[in-house]
């Protein structure tokens, strides 16, 4: 029987793909490409419980925790396989939208893991402004990737409904948080905290996670090119280059409150 | 967990399902409980992970087509089995009036279970549906197809060409099956005779007194409850004659005519 399932989320560019991507490499977790479809199918079960529940319950004989045991199974058939074939004991699931819902999946999966992986929002933005990510149906570019505000208003809207999801009773007792510049910077630290977490051994190895192949897909391989190498700080405070003072200013009117609250500036001066 | 075969029952709105259900329902063999609600919904949640993420599941993800459909059909199944093992009863049957929209996914989810399609006059149905006033509970806001007559008829035509479309399905013969509100209040023991010779089931006189049944979760969700608890009448087909002012039968044949006539519904009669 598998251990619980590691579900990571957070604002794109953030360090997502590249968090999954050195905790693949430990010798008991698997992660497949993303797949995007986690928060479809809690959200599926949030809808069925809260408009049928009542219904279902008193018409069907299906109490509320054996409904949400289906749908655990269901997801859980689905990384059954590469679980297996991987000889790991449990999946990671990585996909930016899972931390919206991580209410809804800690119902589902009341013992997982939920870790949010946080980044200074300037260098978010810096970021998203440089992937000229298309709507998958439309073909236009998305409006957070458009223009600074598009992009300052999507974290700052992102972040602060993850931090009220984190904070709810239930959800905050397996919640966690990893900070992409702790990552980085302090990254065997921050690491070993977060196995400890995880109830699994600390190991070394998985700093060596760019000698190993890492399938991506979709919209992960704009990140393919940063695991060439080992950790780098590259990316910290890219905005001061990335960013005009336009769009500086831009981000500072719409997310500079969020910045000083999560540490990242003291105040306004930049 | 492997799921069983469940009997899908589907039609427009006020074609008669839960007629249909209640006649079920009062055979020994089948169960029909009210409206479950979420099969078209899990038929399309299964279909749209197959497309947005099949080729990743089926590649890195290690999975089969099987396994995808055996996932979303066990699930839907968890969702009947309680009451199927509840009622003593071999054989549950699901009504829900849009499963006709999904018969086609739902066919390859469960590829034994029969598909019941409920048919009915169109001009009838969107009579029917014109006094109803039922409320989505998603908006608060009243259904569009309760209010509008050429949302009435869409919907009546989609559901009639959805269901249909399984004729042409191969995989589907000897289990697909077309029955007319019409034909069960005109000829009740021939039509049922028909549906439970389809269904493999001996005849049981009961199913004719179903009326007389006190049914688990009756009322829920279904307007017609009333009226299942009467014996069959016949009064309401043709309402439309009386029910549907000009203007709106005009907007309604545009909509619906080629239909009607394939059915054979005939033109200023009814059946």
């Amino acid at each position: 029987m598998a251990k619980p399932p590691i579900f990571v989320g957070g604002a794109p560019r953030s360090g997502l793909t590249l968090l999954r991507v050195i905790l693949e490499s430990h010798s008991s977790i698997v992660s497949g490409p993303e797949l995007n479809l986690i928060p479809t199918l809690v959200l599926q079960w949030k809808d069925f419980h809260d408009v049928l529940g009542a219904h279902h319950e008193e018409n069907y004989y299906l109490p509320p925790g054996e409904v949400r045991d289906n749908f655990a199974a269901l997801i859980n058939k689905l990384f059954a396989k590469l679980i297996e074939a991987s000889g790991k004991d449990r999946v990671l699931d990585k996909s930016a939208v899972n931390a919206l819902v991580f209410d809804h999946i800690h119902s589902l999966f009341p013992m997982s893991p939920l870790v949010h992986v946080v980044r200074d929002g300037r260098d978010v933005v810096a970021s998203l402004l440089r992937t000229g990510w298309l709507h998958p149906v439309t073909n236009q570019k998305l409006s957070y990737v458009s223009d600074a505000k598009g992009a300052a208003t999507y974290w700052v809207q992102f972040v602060e409904r993850v931090h009220q999801i984190g904070s709810q009773e239930g959800t905050r007792d397996r919640y966690v948080e990893i900070r992409y510049e702790d990552l980085v910077r302090k990254s065997k630290r921050t690491l070993r905290g977060l196995c400890h977490f995880f109830g699994e051994d600390y190991e070394a190895d998985i700093l060596d996670f760019y000698k190993f192949d890492h399938p991506l897909t979709g919209t992960e391989k704009t990140t393919q090119s940063r695991f060439s190498g080992p950790l780098d700080h590259a990316s910290i405070g890219r905005w001061r280059q990335d960013l005009c003072e336009k769009d500086v200013e831009c981000v500072k009117a719409i997310a500079g409150q969020t910045l000083i609250r999560l540490g990242y500036a003291e105040d306004l001066d930049w | 967990m492997n799921s069983g075969s469940p009997i899908f029952v589907g039609g427009a709105p006020r074609s008669g399902t839960t007629l249909v259900r209640a006649i079920l329902d009062s055979h020994p063999n089948i169960a029909c409980g009210p409206e479950l609600r979420i099969s078209n919904t899990i038929a399309k949640l299964w279909r749209q992970t197959r497309e947005l993420t099949g080729s990743t599941l089926y590649s890195y993800y290690r999975l089969s087509d099987e396994d995808l459909r055996q996932g979303f059909a066990d699930l839907l199944w968890s969702h009947l089995k309680p009451y199927q093992i509840n009622s003593g009863k071999p054989r549950i049957a699901e009504k829900t009036p849009s499963n006709v929209l999904q018969f086609a996914e739902l066919h390859t989810l469960f590829p034994e279970s029969p598909l019941i399609h409920v048919i009915r006059d169109g001009r009838d149905v969107v009579s029917s549906l014109l006094t109803m006033d039922w409320i989505d509970n998603r908006t608060g806001e009243m259904f569009d197809f309760v209010q509008d007559v050429n949302a009435a008829s869409s919907l009546w035509v989609e559901s009639i060409k959805s269901g249909c479309s399984m004729k042409d399905v191969k995989s589907a013969q000897g289990l697909y099956f077309e029955i007319r509100y019409e034909d069960i209040v005109h000829a009740p023991r021939k039509t049922l005779e028909g549906l439970f010779e389809f269904l493999k089931e001996p005849w049981d006189e009961q199913v004719l007194d179903f009326y007389k049944n006190k049914r688990n979760g009756l009322g829920v969700n279904e307007t017609s409850a009333e009226q299942i608890g009467m014996p069959l009448y016949a009064t309401s087909v043709g309402r439309w004659l009386d029910e549907l002012d000009e203007r709106n039968l005009a907007y309604a044949l545009g909509l619906m005519k080629p239909v009607l006539d394939e059915l054979g519904y005939r033109e200023g009669s009814n059946w």
